[in-house]
């Protein structure tokens, strides 16, 4: 008998195992071939199979199992078009714009991770750097981001900031549109934009900014150390994070959430930079714990 | 052909020159196809060599001409900016040769001043001087212009005397795709400039300008002019660090030369043709915005061809014994001297700029160059070289949070001159934010030039002076085969210059505004002078004491004023009537600059020159009856309405008038023998238009 009820307390055992390897996620990561895309795709794979061990990574799905394309930057979300309209996907630095347009328009499940931060947060930050009441801070604003820029500017003004916006269509307007704004702004903000930030466009700039004494905030890590004052960003570690967050719920069987603003942020300064254009900033330390506890 | 396809034909001419001759067939890395590339690498833009002291900081007095002034200046010339400077005159030797001096003591061929265009030096090899109405540039390629007032030879080489002018053109994509701007008026003004800026696949972001800059100058002078100029600069970002620059200037010249009533003048009007090919290449390693390595190439040329039309009277037999005849004849038989010449420089160049920690940093390099120059009537029958060696070591020692200390210095070994040593010592001092005192001592060289070093001048005449009358017959009555003959013994040698300086700069943001002051004594030493038999040698000394004051202020975004004054004292033991007044004692610069609305906006830009004259004008005892250029009224207004012209991102419209005060004596004092005064610059008023697209 107490055979028995050995091998039927083990079938007990394997029951979930069974269900678990029934519902087995399968995750395919696409996209990240190259540079930031690389280091984003390789963090994510690193994070889940020491978090989730069991999520199985396939380059091809098998067709029981739950499914989860992982598509990194606008190269893997060009891979997506020919996907099979029930595969649910996780877009991870999409261009924002195609996103949304596809997310409104078609019933697949899917979720991103925008390559933003909360505007708020952007603008707590240029708050923290640039104190002075009523001080106006420019925005070269492309096609990407110009639907959001009346929000931009209420958030601005809600910091008693005013935001002069100088809106451009390609990349050979930057410049001239950076003489403009170096004009009426005392700090220039680089928000994500594939039209205003490339690197034919980061160099001119920065150098314009630079020689009209007016500090550029920006986004990126690699921005901060081309040239800009200052940055909040997110770094390959943190983006696979939240990614690591979503798969896990998704995983335990919770639908796809919204798309999402960038959740974790590093602030990175530049002292040389800052020390050049004699100014004197908080520790990146300080200024990420009160973001920290700011209203975004 | 319509505009499009003219624009894609220039584009693929720009392309073709890229990938041709920069040979920039090299893999991309930084064409961001994908957006999450937009948080991927850029390259450092903001490099330790682009990094400097915050400039109220700095230990150097500066006056940086930016984009704002540039435009506003309503200049045709880039010299004329230099009217910015405190101190600085601008001179117009005719109606198309300015020349500038920072700090009096000047002719010509202002030797004492460096000049450089993105680091490297284009002041001429055989004169010493700049040739401003030459440079290759539009205004349009002008990022800023920073002019080191003082010397500064420790840190920027040779030459870095009186002062450095430091031209830094834009980065190739900071305009539009295409820029345009004419002008056109009166004297003949006929100006273009066309500029297309892009970027290639393979990341490389280039501009490349073609231009024209054509005047008939003044009434009184014969110097028209008309350049074709051509220049094209790229980088191409080879890995986030590295990169590679490339440069590229031609420039073709036609320019009237000598003088109307040419009885008593040995130049009559005639042209001079000259072109020029520079060539620079630079390779950065940008490895930190603390650290950077450069090495650079560059090769200039050049050519002059100028046929001087000599008038036979001048000859020595006619003024020896015909003086009376000679001006009641025609003259007899004209004859031409070479006076062409071709210059060539070489030169390699490397420098190292990074940070020990907080505190200390450093820059140190070396270059070596050769200039070599050929000129059959100035310098004889064989080319002359100069080589030229030099180390130097720049260090910066923020040794208390209120005190830094500038130490630089440079050997220089010149195959011209004796080797020398500059070097310069500077404490900045900030005891409250914003407010600067600045204490220095520096002392600098100028090495001749290969002129002044090694001219050899003859003037070859035709087989007799007179017509009839044998070559060997012609010595005995007074004349020579050669009329003119002077051999430098290669005596030049360093002139030498010291210098003590306080300064103070300030900054008020607050109220928008920034100023500077500073007052300086300047020991000059071994001044080149020309004995009687016009061989060059170190023979004077001169003690110049010079105060200014620059402040600039921006109450608004639509208005900007800036007053720039200058007080100088010389005085030379030596040679007083050369020297002493060979600097302005008041100089006043004022720029007013406001946008009256969206769409004008009105600048004047006034300079006043005191009296003073040129020491190669004749010296004030060589011509005492009319030795000095009386004080100059210098306005130039300028005032700009913006058009919405289709196809065009921006336009402008804007009417310019140079000289608005009317008629004055430029540079030379002298009369000409129909009783004309011979330099008089006129009221000069052309239309430009400013368009990109």
């Amino acid at each position: 008998m107490r055979i028995f009820q050995r091998i039927g307390f083990a079938f007990l055992l394997l029951i979930p195992l069974m269900g678990w390897a029934a519902e087995v996620l399968s995750v395919r990561l696409i996209g990240g071939e190259a540079g930031f895309s690389a280091q984003v795709q390789a963090r994510i794979e690193t994070l889940i199979r020491q978090v989730e061990p069991d999520v199985n990574f396939v380059e091809s799905f098998p067709s029981a199992s739950r499914r989860l394309l992982i598509a990194i930057g606008a190269k893997g979300w060009r891979t997506i078009e020919g996907a099979p309209v029930d595969l649910p996907i996780l877009a991870v630095l999409p261009p924002r714009l195609p996103y949304d347009l596809v997310a409104t328009t078609s019933n697949r499940p899917m979720s991103a991770v925008y390559g933003d931060m909360p505007p708020g947060r952007f603008f707590n930050f240029v708050q923290l750097l640039s104190p002075k009441k009523g001080s106006t801070v420019a925005l070269i604003a492309g096609p990407s981001l110009l639907p959001r820029v009346s929000r931009f500017e209420s958030f601005a003004a809600e910091r008693n900031m005013h935001l002069h916006v100088e809106k451009i269509e390609r990349e050979s307007d930057v410049g001239p549109a950076v003489e403009r704004g170096v004009q009426h702004a005392s700090l220039m903000l680089a928000l994500p934009d594939p039209v205003a930030h490339t690197a034919a466009t980061v160099p001119p700039l920065l150098l314009i900014t630079y020689r009209a004494g007016v500090p550029v905030v920006a986004y990126s890590e690699a921005y901060l150390r081309a040239g800009a004052v200052a940055a909040l960003y997110a770094t390959p570690e943190q983006i696979a994070q939240q990614v690591l967050e979503i798969v896990s719920a998704y995983k335990q069987g919770k639908p796809l959430p919204p798309a999402q603003t960038l959740k974790y942020f590093t602030v990175g300064l530049n002292t040389s930079v800052a020390r050049s254009l004699g100014l004197t900033l908080p520790p990146a330390e300080e200024l990420e714990t009160r973001l920290r506890q700011m209203k975004e | 052909m319509d505009l499009p396809d003219l624009r894609k034909k220039i584009a693929r001419f720009a392309a073709f020159s890229v990938t041709g001759l920069g040979g920039l067939v090299l893999p991309a890395w930084c064409h961001a196809e994908d957006a999450a590339e937009e948080f991927g690498e850029l390259p450092v833009v903001l490099s330790a060599s682009r990094l400097r002291q915050p400039l109220v900081e700095a230990p150097s007095a500066v006056t940086v001409i930016d984009r704002q002034m540039i435009e506003a200046s309503g200049a045709r010339q880039i010299a004329d900016l230099m009217r910015y400077v405190p101190g600085a005159v601008v001179g117009y030797n005719d109606g198309n040769r300015p020349v500038v001096a920072l700090q009096g003591l000047s002719g010509t061929y202002a030797s004492g001043v460096q000049v450089l265009v993105d680091g490297v030096s284009v002041y001429t090899p055989l004169w010493g001087g700049m040739q401003w109405e030459e440079l290759p540039l539009s205004l349009d390629d002008l990022e800023r212009i920073e002019v080191i007032r003082g010397p500064n030879a420790a840190v920027f080489g040779p030459n870095s005397f009186a002062g450095v002018i430091n031209i830094i053109t834009r980065y190739p994509t900071a305009n539009s795709d295409w820029k345009l701007t004419a002008n056109a008026g009166s004297r003949g003004v006929a100006d273009l400039s066309l500029s297309r800026s892009s970027s290639l696949e393979n990341g490389t972001n280039y501009r490349v300008t073609f231009g024209q800059r054509a005047s008939d100058g003044f009434d009184t002078r014969p110097d028209t002019q008309r350049q074709y100029f051509g220049n094209f600069r790229s980088e191409y970002q080879v890995d986030s660090k590295d990169s590679l620059h490339f440069a590229l200037y031609a420039a073709d010249n036609k320019k009237d030369n000598g003088d109307y009533g040419s009885t008593g003048s040995s130049q009559v009007p005639h042209p001079n043709y000259s072109n020029k090919l520079d060539v620079q290449v630079r390779w950065t390693s940008a490895i930190s915005s603390e650290e950077e390595w450069w090495i650079q190439y560059y090769h200039q040329q050049s050519r002059t061809t100028d046929d001087v039309n000599v008038n036979y009277r001048d000859s020595r037999f006619w003024t020896k014994y015909f003086t009376a005849l000679a001006a009641l004849v025609p003259n007899p038989l004209p004859y031409a001297i070479d006076s062409g010449y071709e210059t060539q420089r070489d030169g390699v160049e490397y420098q190292h700029t990074f940070r020990f920690n907080e505190a200390v940093r450093a820059v140190y390099g070396a270059e070596t160059r050769r200039d070599l120059a050929t000129s059959k009537t100035y310098l004889g029958s064989e080319p002359q070289s100069a080589i030229l060696t030099r180390a130097y070591g720049n260090f910066e020692w923020n040794f208390h949070k209120d005190w830094t200390l500038h130490l630089a210095s440079m050997v220089e070994k010149n195959s011209l001159a004796d080797t020398g040593v500059s070097s310069k010592l500077a404490f900045t001092w900030q005891p409250i934010d914003g407010h600067v005192f600045r204490l220095g001592v520096s002392t600098a060289l100028r090495t001749p030039s290969i002129y002044e070093k090694r001219a050899n001048i003859s003037y070859p005449i035709p087989a007799s002076i007179v017509p009839f009358i044998p070559a060997s017959v012609v010595p005995a009555i007074g004349g020579s085969p050669n009329e003119i003959r002077v051999w430098t013994r290669g005596r030049a040698n360093n002139e030498k210059l010291s210098v003590e300086e306080i300064g103070y700069s300030v900054n008020f943001p607050e109220w928008n505004v920034v100023g500077e002051a500073r007052w300086a004594w300047s020991h000059y030493k071994d001044l080149m002078g020309v004995d009687g038999n016009g061989d060059f040698y170190n023979k004077d000394k001169a003690e110049v004491e010079s105060g200014d004051l620059t402040v600039k202020w921006t109450p608004n975004e639509a208005t900007m004023i800036r007053i720039a004054l200058n007080k100088t004292n010389i005085s030379s033991s030596t040679d007083p009537a050369t020297y002493n007044q060979s600097a302005p004692k008041d100089t006043v610069s004022l720029l007013w600059d406001q946008r009256v609305s969206y769409n004008w906006r009105l600048s004047a830009n006034y300079q006043r020159v005191g009296e003073m004259h040129w020491t190669d004008a004749g010296n004030t005892s060589f011509n005492p009856a009319n030795p000095i250029i009386p004080a100059i009224d210098y306005l130039t207004l300028r005032l700009g309405r913006r058009l919405n012209l289709t196809g065009f991102s921006e336009s402008e419209l804007a009417v310019v008038v140079q000289n608005a005060l009317g008629n004055h004596r430029d540079y030379w004092a002298g009369v000409a023998a129909n009783g004309q005064k011979e330099t008089i610059a006129p009221r000069i008023s052309f239309l430009q238009f400013v368009g990109q697209f």
